[in-house]
This record gives C-alpha cells, structure tokens and sequence, in this order.
C-alpha cells in the first residue's frame, strides 16, 4: 500500500455497510408505509408531518405518511452516519487535517437539519 | 395551498423504477429524468418534485456508493474533501430554492438538462491522463490515487491537481444540486476531470460517493419547508433503489453506448420541453 490516497480497509467497510444498512432499513419502512397507505388510502392534499413531534404522533397513530417519514429520516442520515463514522477512522489514523475536514462536513449536516426544525 | 392531487404512488414508484434502471446505465441521475416527467406530465408541484428528488439521490447514491468504495474506484479522500464546498453550496442552492419563482426554477433545471446532456455525449469515450504533475496541496493532503481499471486490465496511477479550484467549482455543482434537486454528476464530474485531472472512471464513481451527502445536506431544510411529501417520495426511494440494483445487474449485458445514442435525443426533448414550461408557454 503506497502512502498516496491511503483509505484504511476498515473504513472503506464501514462506508459500505453502514450505506448498505441505511438503505434496507429505509427500504422496509418505506414499503411499511406504502402498503398501508395502498389499504387505507389518504388524500394527497391531507397535510403531512414535517416536525419530529409531529411525525413521532402520526407514527403513534400508525399514519401511513409518519411510517414513510420514518423511513424517509433514516435514510435522509444514512449519508450523515457515514460522515461521522470516517471522524472516528481518521482520528484513529492520527490524520487530524482530515478529522477537521469530515467535522466540517458532520456540522454543515447537522447544521441543515437544525435549520430544518427551527424552520 | 394545494389542490386535489390526482396521481398514484403506485404509477409513480413504476416510473421510478425504470428511471433507476435507466439512471444507473446511463451514469446519469435518475431525478434528471423524474422530475421533468412529475411535473410536466403528471402536474405534481415543482417544489414536490424537487423534494422528491434529494430522496431519489441519497437512496441511489448510497446503493453505488456502497458498490463502488469495494471496488475502490472512487476516491474517497477526494470526496470528503469536496463535500466541503457541496455541503455549503447545497444549503445555499435549498434556501434560494424557496426564494426564487417556479418559471426561473424550470428554466435553470432545463439549463442543467441541456448540459448533462452534452457531458454525457462528450464522455462517449473515456480516456485518462497519466502521470501529470504533483500539486503541493493534493501532495499534503494526499488526494492522488490510483485504481484497477478492468477494461484496460492494468491498475492506474494518476495524480490529482488543483483541489482548490476543485472546491470552487463544487460550490457552484452544490448551489445547484440544492436548488433542483438533482445529483449534478455532469458539474462534478467536469470539475474532478477538467480540473483536478483524475480519469473519468474515477471522476464518476467520487461525484457518485459525495452525492449521497450533498443531498441530504439539502434534504434536511427541504423536510422542514414541506416540500417532500411522503405519497410521492417514498416510491420514489423504493422505486429508484431497486432501479438502480437491477440496472447494476444488467449494466455488463447491456450496451451503454446505443442507450446513450438513443437517450441523448430524449434528454434534449425533455429539457425544451422543461424550458417551454418555463417560459409559460406548456
């Protein structure tokens, strides 16, 4: 292994799967929430959850648009999961240029998110 | 507020379906097709479309993204360093999406058609550039790499330029991304491959790693504003995720360059007619 574009084995692993499992879980609860929305069809136009609490309730209530919410969340950080996952590689590695860059990127994630709920 | 809505999940997730299928053999975004086809032939909103479409992108994206980090092509330092600039870029490209008039957001999407549609005709041929110069910062930051090209059975070295410039132009491909809703493979992979002087294959494969986080980084204010409604975008997500796996099945089957020759038409078809409804005249 040369030192050019080093990616240790193990987090390219990680990426893999903890991609692979965001996908599958989404994936399920997705198809979950279809079906029931296929039996118990809801108006389109019916408004749907867009806070967590709220979509926590119509999930409670076992509303098709909270269970596809649901899926549609896990898989929305899915991608953030992987960001956050290489943090701890790179520290591991001791490569501190590229712990602060995949921070930067976890904050930018997490920022968007914030700014969704406040929004 | 919006009126009765008249379409399926069911016909929406078959489309996905196929434009998954399509989007992976093409190398293009599946959301490139879907969208024009949501909005202009099934009269879903625009903003519902482009939501939908940050969906589309992550499930897809993390499928191949999955696929390609095994096979190491993609070059994953490279990819977390330009998430740098995609991630900004799409915040700014979801807030101004909410900002400017729907005409305006057909006119640019037809814009970016247009593009994806020449980059996929110049890329008909895939070359590489071998052993250009070091760059001082790619050095320090070690950016360069090589893979296995298994149509040229040989592994290839090659050595990555001007990341900053890089990070410039990702901005832009972010804002976009953020704006419309699409994976923007075409800006990524001119920046990777223009400026950063990596081969193609590699190019593609790292615009196709970062997408997944580019979108979710638009995703977030796009769920909160509203515009990703559950009944169009979870068949999206299931139809554009199982799209994409058989189309990876299907790809050493299949000749890409006579879909290209047969797709490159219809992209341009879609993209006139995305920018007729731009301009009020569909």
């Amino acid at each position: 292994m040369d030192k050019a574009g080093k990616v240790p084995r193990d987090l390219e692993l990680l990426i893999s799967n903890t991609l692979r499992t965001g996908l599958i879980a989404c994936g399920l609860i997705t198809l979950i929430g279809l079906v029931r929305l296929q039996l118990a069809p809801v108006g389109l136009s019916q408004s749907f959850p867009t806070t967590l609490p709220g979509i926590w309730q119509a999930l409670r209530a076992l509303h098709p648009y909270g269970i596809i919410d649901v899926g549609l969340i896990v898989l929305i950080l899915t991608p953030l999961f992987r960001v956050a996952a290489s943090v701890f590689v790179y520290l591991r590695e001791r490569d501190y240029t590229f712990v602060a860059i995949t921070l930067f990127v976890l904050t930018m994630l997490i920022i968007s998110f914030a700014l969704g709920k406040a929004g | 507020m919006v009126t009765e809505l008249t379409y399926s999940p069911l016909l929406i997730l078959v489309l996905s379906y196929f434009f998954g299928i399509l989007g992976s053999l093409l190398g293009l975004g599946g959301a490139l097709f879907l969208t024009p086809v949501l909005t202009i032939f099934m009269g879903v909103p625009i903003h519902y479309a482009i939501g939908a479409g940050f969906i589309s992108i992550i499930a897809t994206s993390s499928g191949s993204a999955a696929a390609y980090v095994r096979d190491r092509i993609s070059n994953i330092r490279v990819g977390m360093f330009l998430e740098i600039a995609t991630t900004v870029g799409a915040i700014t490209g979801a807030y101004l999406s909410g900002l400017i008039s729907n005409q305006l957001l057909f006119i640019v999407f037809s814009g970016m058609m247009f593009f994806s549609a020449y980059m996929m005709f110049r890329n008909r041929h895939v070359e590489f550039v071998e052993n250009a110069e070091e760059d001082a910062l790619a050095e320090k930051l070690q950016l360069s790499g090589h893979y296995v090209d298994k149509a040229l059975h040989r592994d290839i070295a090659y050595k990555t330029q001007k990341p900053l410039q890089g990070l410039g132009l990702m901005f832009v491909a972010g804002i976009l991304s953020g704006l419309l809703g699409i994976g923007n493979g075409a800006l990524k992979v001119l920046a990777m491959d223009q400026i950063m002087k990596m081969p193609v294959k590699v190019s593609s494969a790292t615009s196709n790693f970062m997408m997944g986080v580019t979108a979710a980084a638009s995703a977030g204010v796009f769920f909160a504003r509203g515009d990703i409604h559950p009944a169009i975008a979870a068949p999206v997500a299931l139809g554009m995720m199982l799209g994409a796996m058989t189309g990876s099945r299907i790809m050493n089957r299949l000749r890409a360059k006579t879909l290209r020759t047969i797709f490159v038409p219809i992209l341009l078809l879609i993209a006139a007619q995305m920018f007729l409804k731009g301009l009020g005249v569909l």
